[in-house]
Formats: C-alpha cells, structure tokens, sequence
C-alpha cells in the first residue's frame, strides 16, 4: 500500500494507509520520555497535600533521612508568578497559602536517583491546619466556605432558544404533556497507558528545553513563559502514549514542575509520575447532574418545548471548566430539533483534584441525559423510542438552540444504517466465544438499545478564528517536511498529515515526514484537542502543500512551469536555497457571540447512531456485550482503517463509562481505587464485535472533505446500554456507572414500583 | 511506573537440594520465586524486601503432569497455561483446568505457576497498595502495623486468599508435598491454610512446595468451579466456589463445596445435603452457602452484593457439573 506510489488517479486518501509511526511502536524503537536521559540528569519527584483543606503551615524534613544529594523546591522557588496560565490564574504550581484538594502539589524534590527521589518526597512532611472541606457539588453554589470568587461557581451559562420558558407554558396550555426527570454521571478516568512525564533541560542560553508527553507544546509554552518570567523555552513532544484530553492541560504543571528544578539545580530534571499517583492527582471527567423538562405533543411525539439544568463539579481549580460547560450546553438537547428552549448551566468548586479535558468534553454527560430523556418521555407516554427520535431528529434546514441553521445533516442516515445493520444476523466470523460460560442462561435476558449523538467539530464559537492556526511544509532535498504543533498521541496525525500532503503533490508518502513537534521550529497549529486536528489543521497543511506547489512555480524561469508537475519543478529549481511556506485557517465567516451564545457554535457537526445488544444477568447485574454497531458520519474517511479504529477505541471507551469505570473516592476526596487492577477499563475480551459504518456527508472546509471523529464515538454508548438494559429487563438506569449492584438496585426497583416513572404530568 | 528495587540477588539452583540449602544459608532475607507474577509486585509494593531471590525455574522434575495412577501428580512450575489447556487435566479434572484458564490474562498464565498460585499471598484493598499509599493512610498488622482497617477493631489480619486453584483442589482433596531439610511432608491442602491473613499457609521459611497430588476422581466425581469478576480477563476473583460431588443413579453424596476470596482462608460450606439430585436439594445447599459464607470488605467489590453472589455461584457450578446452561 504505501510505498507503492501515487499518482492522482491513485490518492493514499481513501485508503488504509501503513501508519507512519507503526514500526517504531511495534519494534520498541519509539522513544517516549522515559526512555530518555539526559547526561547528568536528576530525578524529580512531587510532594503532595494530604487533606482537602488546610491552611499550609511549613514543610517538616525528617531529620533521620539523608538529604545530602536531595534538593527541595517550594513556591518560593517559582522564578515567574506561581501560577498555572489557563482561562484563570487560580491554579499555583505549588501550594503556597491554603491547600484545595488532596494531592495538590506542595514541594518538589530532586536527586541522583529516582528511587532517592521518591524516598526523599516521602520524607517531606506537610505542615498544615486542617480546614472544613466542602465537597458535595449540590452545596457548593453559595456555600460559605469559599473555593472559588464569592459564589464557588467557577462559570454559569444561560440560554434562551425561541421564546424560551414562554415556549414550555405555551406547549402545556395546548395540551402538551411534561417530563421531568434527572439524570447523574460520575468522574471518568482518561488512562493514557503512559503516565504524566516530562524532561526539563536548560539551555546554553539561560532558557530551557521541555520534552515529554503531552497534547498541546504550545499550552505548555504559554503557561511557562509566566512561571519561568521569560520567553527563552522551547518545548517538544516525545512519542506519546495515549491522552484523551489527559494530556492536554495537565502536562503544563508536570512541565512547570520539572523547570523549577531545572532552574534551581541547574541539571536536567525527569519527572515521571506513578500509575498511582497520575490517577490520584490529574484531571477526570467531570462529574454531572442534570435535570431535564420537556413538552411533547401527545399526538405526534413532537417536543415543543424544554427546559434543562446542568451542574457540573469542576473540582479545585478552574482549569479549562467553562469550555467543557460551553460544550455541555450546546450539546445538551442532543440531536433533535426543540423550537423553545431555556437552558441554564453552571460549573462549581469543591475540595476535590481539579476535573479537566476527556474525550467529548462535556457532551457524553449531557448526552447521557439527553437520551436517556428520550427513553423516558417514550416510556411515559407511549411511543417507541426508535419512532420517537426519528419524529425529533434534526434535519436539513433546522435551527439550533443557538441560531444556527443545519445542512447536510446526517442524522436520518446514520440512524437507518446503523439499524440496518443491526437488524441483520450477526457475520459468523465476528460470533465472539466468551471464556468463563457457565452462566444460567435462562436468566440472562437480552436487550437491544439504541442512541444518537451529534458533535460539534472543532472549537466552539470563534476558536478558530481566534486562534488563527498555522502550519508550514518545507522541502529538504527531494523530502517534504511538514511543522506542525499538532501531536500524535496515538490517532495518527502523523501519518494523516504525510498522506494529504503527498496527494496534494503527487509524490510518495514515504518522501514526505513531520518535523519533530518542536515549538522552535513549528507555528502554532493550536492544541491537539477537540475533534480539530484533522479536520481544521489537516486542511490548513493541504493548503501549506498548495501553497509549496505554487512558490515552486513562482520560482520557475521556464516555459509550462505552470502545468508541471512537483518532481520537475523541484529537478529544475533555479537554486537549493531552502524554501518553506506557512498557511494560516481561513475563516469560513462564522458568526458567533460569545456574549449572548448565539451564532455558528461549530463550523460543523458529525453524526453517529450507537445500536448495543447486551445480555443482562438478572442474578449477578453483570452486562455482557454481544453486539456494537454504529454508523458515524465522518465527513470523509481520510484512512477509513484509522478512522474505524478511532470509532471503535472510542465506543469501548463509552462502554467503560457505561458499566465498569466507577472512581471511588475516600473521605479526602482522593480517589481509592487509584490502580490498573481496581480501576476497571475494558479489555480486548470485553469489547463485543463491533460492526463500524464510515458515513461520508462532506464538509467542505475540511480536508477532502473531512469531520471531526475523535471525540464522537464516546458520546452515547453509555445511553445505548442503558436503552439496553431497560429493554431487557425494564430495569431504568439514569445514573453512571452502571456497575452490576447498580444494575441489581435497578432490577430490585422495578419489582416494586415506588414512584411514578417520569412524573409525567 | 513502580520501581523494583534492585537491591537483591537472584539464585538459580539446578535441584531441589540446592534450593534447600540456599534457603538455609540466607534464613530469612532469601525468598522463593518461581512465575514472579505475585512476589515482584509485592516487592515494588514494598511488602518483601528479600536480599536473596531463590529462582525455582532451572529445577529439574517440577513440571511433571502425571495422570497415570490413582493419585495424579503434578509438579510445582507446571505453568498456569499449561495446566488449564492440558487435554488430560481437562479431562480429568476439568474444574481445575477451567480454574487455571481464568487466572489473570494470557502473558500471567505463561509466567505463573501452579506451586505458585497455592502459595499466592493473601490480598486487600488496604495492603495491595503502594508504600506511599500505605504509608499515607497508616500501616496495618499484615505489614509493619498494629491495627486492621477492615475490621477496625480485629486483631488478626483478614486479607482473602485469591488463588483460583485452592478451592478448587480443596474440593478434589488434593495435598502438598514439601521439602525441607527435615525431609519430605505431605499434607492435606485444607491443613496446608490456616486462617491468618498475614502468612495464611504452614509452609516454613525453610521449606519448598514441589508437587501436588490429587487423587484419581471416581467415575461417579462431577465438578466445577465459578469465579465472580467484572471483566472477563485480568481479575483476581471478588469471591469464587468449587463444587464436587458423586452422582450415581440420580443421587448426590459427598457434595463438597468451598468457597474463596472471602477470608484468609478457604472455607468449606458445612453440613451440605445428600440425596436424589432436585431442585430442592440445590436449594438447600444455596441456602446454607449463603448463610455460611460472608465477605468483608478486605477485596474490591460491594460486600452485600458479593454475598448475594454465593448463592448464585453455587447455582451455577451445580450446572456446570451436570453439563447445562440453564439451571436458575
């Protein structure tokens, strides 16, 4: 496949191309940061708090430990301003005052050795006056004891969509029926099966060289410039093992930490966090809870009207908070066409490890909601829940809460396709053997659930515009090189990126290489984040190779330079001077308002409908998958094997956040079960065969035409299974995880009816 | 990642002679490895810090898999992959072979051994933990303290014995053989655990389990074995149960049934019923499990619904034995 050559009737676009950085994984010749020492470095390690709340009253070294080759660094070590730049400066990169949440960094250490390091850390002793904590999100807002500004609400949304809460009163005097009902998600680990690492150098210059694992190179320089109080850093991304969105906030304090060090004892510093320790001190999912209220046309299944509450617990510190809350918000009517609606959304503090970036940022907890709201209205009222989407899903032409009107929408498709594709037998090869058996068949019963997502690609509102991302290609000998900040963690960036340059210049993709994501020599492409980098930059880097191809013929004295092709105009180059060129993201003239929320919220939408067979066991609660298919509109597949891979890695996930992934949390607010062995994720024997429909409806600002896919496999798993479960047993599950006690509950519940479901009205 | 300290040396006897002798020389700063898969985490843990590793794996004669006479004998490294896919232990003994195949995943089945698994040291929540992690919350009596954060107020440690292949062998009423200076021992395995979550087997400092020996089931012997987990690979069981018992002419007697990862040690349901196979007799015998048989909170998983499971489980291996699906 690769290799074999390109010519423009035979593009790598399109096709199931080798993935460049395969044979250095597979191999072990990948180089990820903790394979890398640096000659004299030293090893740094984390002091951490151990309460809640408290008022931090010293550092104790324990007089009986060696400290001879051990250096300690506190805040008062930070040279710049002790704080991590994100959307607030709320966050030190040490604890200097009062301590926020169990685990927030206190002291560094380093030394010769990392076993002397983390020996030395255990040895720093943290002084503090215990303080009352506050960890209950329902009574964070307002509570006296203060986290955040004078409220604890970190940020706070508020939108009105047609006429609003009118809207509802209106719906209901016409003979509309309400729904109520409340929906609650928990904290989601992202598990990047390499931890938090990072290298800080110095350099000649005074300044210093980051290396590590991470997302976003320019986040990091960002944040540094202020703790470091000057401009002379560079920062590079070493292979990077898995993120999802882990790593796209977090490295900025590892990185922080590491430079501390560095300056403080002049050699380099490797810091590399524990399995144990990254899951208790970095960043989750943000828990939720969320109420909706809905008007439905009794007659028709039409919701005219809804009403719907979020709260979100951000943690300690704000971290990139009101951008998840921005997506909850736009996302929260799920992908169904509402004429009225009021939609309020607020984020608040409490004492616990700061929640940040993951996969579908905000939209898999609304989405929860979203759809398992569906099923509740279906439930109330009669209607069959496949019927009921259909009647509410958006089409062309329709208009978001926001004011934005929708084309080339993708949603019918996907939802006929998937449930096409459902309703045929399962292929014979894909009949998965489980191991274990024994189980009572005659009491597992079998289900099928079914949801839809939609997601916005790319930032929301203006982020493109405003952040104005570049990219250049440059040429070195008969090889192409392409500078982005765009990382691969693991999606294949690396190998997208080659594959549309080499088909823009009709050369073979084995001529074509992504410099080193090295912030000295790449142009801020923006962070590798928000189903963008193939789609917003991927297309910035094709037009750098339409760019590349038209400086050549500029360059060309001869004849017909204007028709040749890339070879022959590099053959017949005037010079070998070196050239490069940098395009910039053309907006597509959006209109957004961030003031008033409304506007292009994104410049486009994927699509995905998520149909799970399961298997409950109505003795154990135990789900057993049998059958995952989904249908997703990708816009175009740039490597279809890429992208059902990211579909795929994607839907496990959601199936993790469905029944297994529950983070326990002890009376600090540190989490309990902070190991690979306790932390349930699904394994390759958990994931049931998966059948993946690539819809393609383009988009015409991405590259070939493609979407957004990172995050959208994520979003409605989980409601899936729980439509699943529920049809199945009846059981009703509006909470997550749905572990087997909680499905168990649920099954106990059913027996005896307590409440009337829906409070339907 | 954890840190294994490089602080000991690793010994490779070629007999079981010279691993004796090893141990003996270096008391109580040596220890036994075979598999590795149990004692190197425990060591990164910081739960062991042996200057001396005894490597079993170069001994000759301790992968033997002998099913010949009345009582079959199988060696202490015949590893946990090829017991579970031997066709003559799946024949045989197929609840120990179906034990053996859900330990842990595949690349732990290839390390770990049978002698290893028998000796697998106890586990909880509160010890199977890093030294920063222990060392923040407070030592407990298994290591290095005085107190039990399970039972608050107990003075005997009560991590749960993990193994898959206890109970089982338990039921098949196999025993140990040991070797130590003193000789060669042989002991029933319901004699070989003692009920103490801090050492939770009689096997001395000086001593090497080198074979098990199981006796020839009857004809008559139905078995099985069920392991309660979220995932389907990996785990360590949240509670486990192996059945046996003879069934000639539609009549159960000698039903045995033990149950595991509930205390330090297995525990045998008592007073089990007998009589013409029904649905009244499983009843009776799910009944007494679940009376009998109550977990703590030493292991991973919600106890009130891990005791639940007892019952379940027991169900299950009922139809296991008797070659059905359906049996609720």
């Amino acid at each position: 496949m690769a290799g074999a050559g390109t010519t423009p009737d035979d593009p790598y676009i399109g096709r199931g191309f080798v993935r460049a950085d395969g044979p250095a994984k597979v191999t072990g010749a990948a180089l990820y940061v903790d394979d890398v020492r640096p000659r004299g470095c030293l090893y740094g390690a984390t002091v951490r708090s151990p309460v809640a709340r408290g008022r931090l009253k010293g550092l104790r070294r324990d007089p009986d430990f060696d400290w001879t080759d051990v250096v300690i660094a506190t805040a008062a070590d930070v040279p710049g301003e002790n704080v991590i730049a994100l959307m607030t400066d709320d966050q030190p990169v040490l604890a200097h005052d009062e301590l926020r949440h169990v685990t927030e960094p206190v002291a560094l250490v380093a030394a010769p050795t990392r076993d002397r390091a983390l020996a030395a850390a255990r040895h720093v002793e943290v002084l503090y006056e215990a303080l009352e904590p506050l960890f209950d999100p329902l009574k964070a807002a307002d509570n006296p004891i203060r986290i955040f500004g004078d409220d604890n609400i970190f940020s706070r949304l508020e939108m009105v969509h047609g006429d609003g809460l009118d809207g509802m009163a209106q719906a209901e005097a016409a003979g509309a029926r309400l729904v109520r009902g409340s929906y609650a998600v928990g904290l989601q680990e992202q598990l990047y099966i390499e931890p938090q690492g990072m290298i800080a150098q110095p350099r000649e210059d005074g300044g210093l060289t980051i290396f590590g694992s991470m997302q976003c190179p320019y986040y990091i320089v960002k944040a540094l410039k202020r703790v470091l109080g000057h401009d002379r850093l560079n920062v590079v991304q070493a292979v990077t093992g898995g993120g999802f969105g882990g790593k796209e906030e977090y490295p900025s304090m590892v990185a922080a930490h590491a430079a501390v060090l560095a300056l403080k004892t002049g050699r380099p510093i490797k810091l590399i966090y524990r399995r144990d320790e990254d899951l208790q001190a970095t960043t989750k999912r943000h828990p939720a809870f969320m109420t909706y209220t809905t008007a439905v046309d009794p007659a028709s299944g039409r919701i005219l009207a809804a009403d719907v509450d979020l709260l979100f617990d951000g943690g300690a510190y704000n971290t990139l908070s009101p951008v998840v809350l921005s997506r909850a918000i736009l996302h929260a009517l799920g992908p169904y066409a509402v004429p009225h609606a009021r939609l309020n959304a607020r984020m608040v503090a409490t004492h616990t490890p700061p929640n940040g970036a993951f996969r579908g940022f905000g939209a898999p907890q609304v989405m929860f909601a979203a759809e398992r709201h569906l099923d509740r209205v279906a439930r109330a009222m009669g209607f069959d829940p496949v019927a009921l989407r259909r009647t509410n899903l958006y089409r062309d032409g329709d208009v978001t809460p926001s004011g934005q009107r929708l084309f080339d929408v993708a949603s019918l498709e996907v939802l006929d396709r998937a449930l096409a594709a459902a309703e045929a037998p399962l292929p014979p090869s894909m009949v998965a053997t489980r191991p274990g058996g024994g189980q009572a068949a005659g009491r597992r019963k079998a289900g099928r659930g079914l949801a839809i997502a939609w997601h916005g690609c790319g930032f929301t509102g203006n982020g493109e515009a405003a952040l104005a991302g570049e990219a250049d290609v440059s040429i070195d000998g008969h090889h192409v090189l392409i500078h982005t900040a765009s990382t691969d963690i693991g999606q294949g960036t690396d190998s997208i990126f080659p594959a549309i340059v080499a088909d823009v210049l009709g050369v073979d993709v084995q001529r074509v290489h992504n410099a080193p994501h090295d912030t000295a020599d790449v142009p801020d492409s923006g962070p590798t984040v928000a189903s963008r980098t193939a789609m917003v930059v991927g297309r910035v880097v094709e037009q750098a190779a339409h760019s590349l191809l038209d400086a050549l013929r500029a360059e060309a004295q001869w004849p017909g330079a204007e028709d040749a092709d890339f070879d022959t105009l590099l053959e017949r180059r005037p010079s070998d001077a070196p050239l490069r060129v940098r395009a910039r993201y053309e907006d597509a003239g959006a209109e957004w308002d961030p003031e008033t929320y409304r506007g292009d919220a994104y410049p486009t939408y994927g699509w995905s409908c998520v149909v799970v067979d399961v298997e409950v066991d109505t003795d154990t609660g135990e789900v057993l998958y049998r059958r995952l298919v989904q249908a997703t509109d990708v816009g175009k597949a740039l490597n279809p094997v890429l992208a059902a891979g990211q579909l795929e890695g994607g839907a496990l996930q959601g199936l993790g956040y469905a029944t297994s992934e529950a983070v326990v949390l002890d009376d600090r607010g540190a989490m309990r079960n902070n190991r690979l062995t306790n932390y349930i994720i699904p394994t390759a024997l958990d994931a049931p065969p998966m059948e993946t429909i690539l819809v393609e409806y383009p988009f015409a600002g991405g590259p070939f035409g493609a979407k957004g896919i990172g995050e959208i496999p994520h979003d409605v798993p989980a409601p899936a299974v729980a439509a699943a479960i529920e049809d199945a047993t009846g059981a009703v599950l509006d909470r997550l995880p749905m572990t087997p006690e909680a499905v168990l509950d649920a099954l106990e519940a059913r027996e005896t009816p307590a409440e009337t479901p829906g409070a339907a009205r | 990642m954890l840190r294994i300290a490089d602080t000991f040396v690793v010994e490779r006897p070629r007999t079981v002679a010279a691993a004796l002798a090893l141990l003996d020389a270096h008391g109580d700063k040596a220890r036994l490895v075979a598999g590795g898969t149990d004692i190197l985490v425990n060591i990164k843990h910081g739960l062991h810090a042996p200057e001396v590793l005894v490597d079993l794996k170069a001994i000759d004669g301790l992968r033997v898999v002998d099913l010949e006479g009345d009582v079959f004998e199988l060696g202490a490294l015949v590893a946990i992959h090829d017991l579970a896919r031997h066709p003559g232990v799946q024949a045989a003994l197929p609840s120990l072979a179906r034990a053996a195949g859900l330990i842990a995943g595949p690349q732990l089945r290839r390390m770990g051994t049978l002698g290893g698994n028998i000796c697998l040291d106890t586990r909880c929540v509160y010890i199977n933990q890093t030294h920063f992690w222990r060392d923040a919350l407070g030592y407990c009596i298994k290591k290095d303290g005085t107190v039990c954060h399970v039972t608050k107020v107990g003075k005997k440690c009560v991590a749960a014995a993990s193994n898959d292949t206890a109970p089982v062998l338990w039921t098949l009423g196999a025993s140990v053989r040991l070797a130590s200076p003193r000789g060669v021992r042989e002991l029933a395995l319901e004699d070989f655990y003692v009920n103490d979550g801090e050492k939770n087997t009689v096997l001395a400092p000086d001593e090497i389990l080198t074979h098990v020996r199981v006796p020839r089931p009857a004809p008559t012997r139905r078995m099985a074995y069920q392991k309660l987990r979220v995932r389907d690979s990996i785990d360590y069981p949240m509670l486990n149960l192996a059945l046996a018992f003879d069934l000639d002419g539609g009549v159960v007697s000698n039903l045995d049934v033990v149950v595991s990862a509930v205390a330090a040690r297995p525990r045998r349901v008592k007073r089990l019923p007998e009589g013409p196979l029904s649905a009244a007799l499983i009843d009776e015998a799910a009944a007494l499990a679940h009376k009998q048989v109550r977990p703590l909170t030493n292991i991973n998983g919600d106890v009130a619904w891990r005791r639940e499971m007892v019952p379940v489980l027991l169900r299950r291996a009922f139809a296991e034995a008797l070659g059905e699906e359906a049996a609720a």
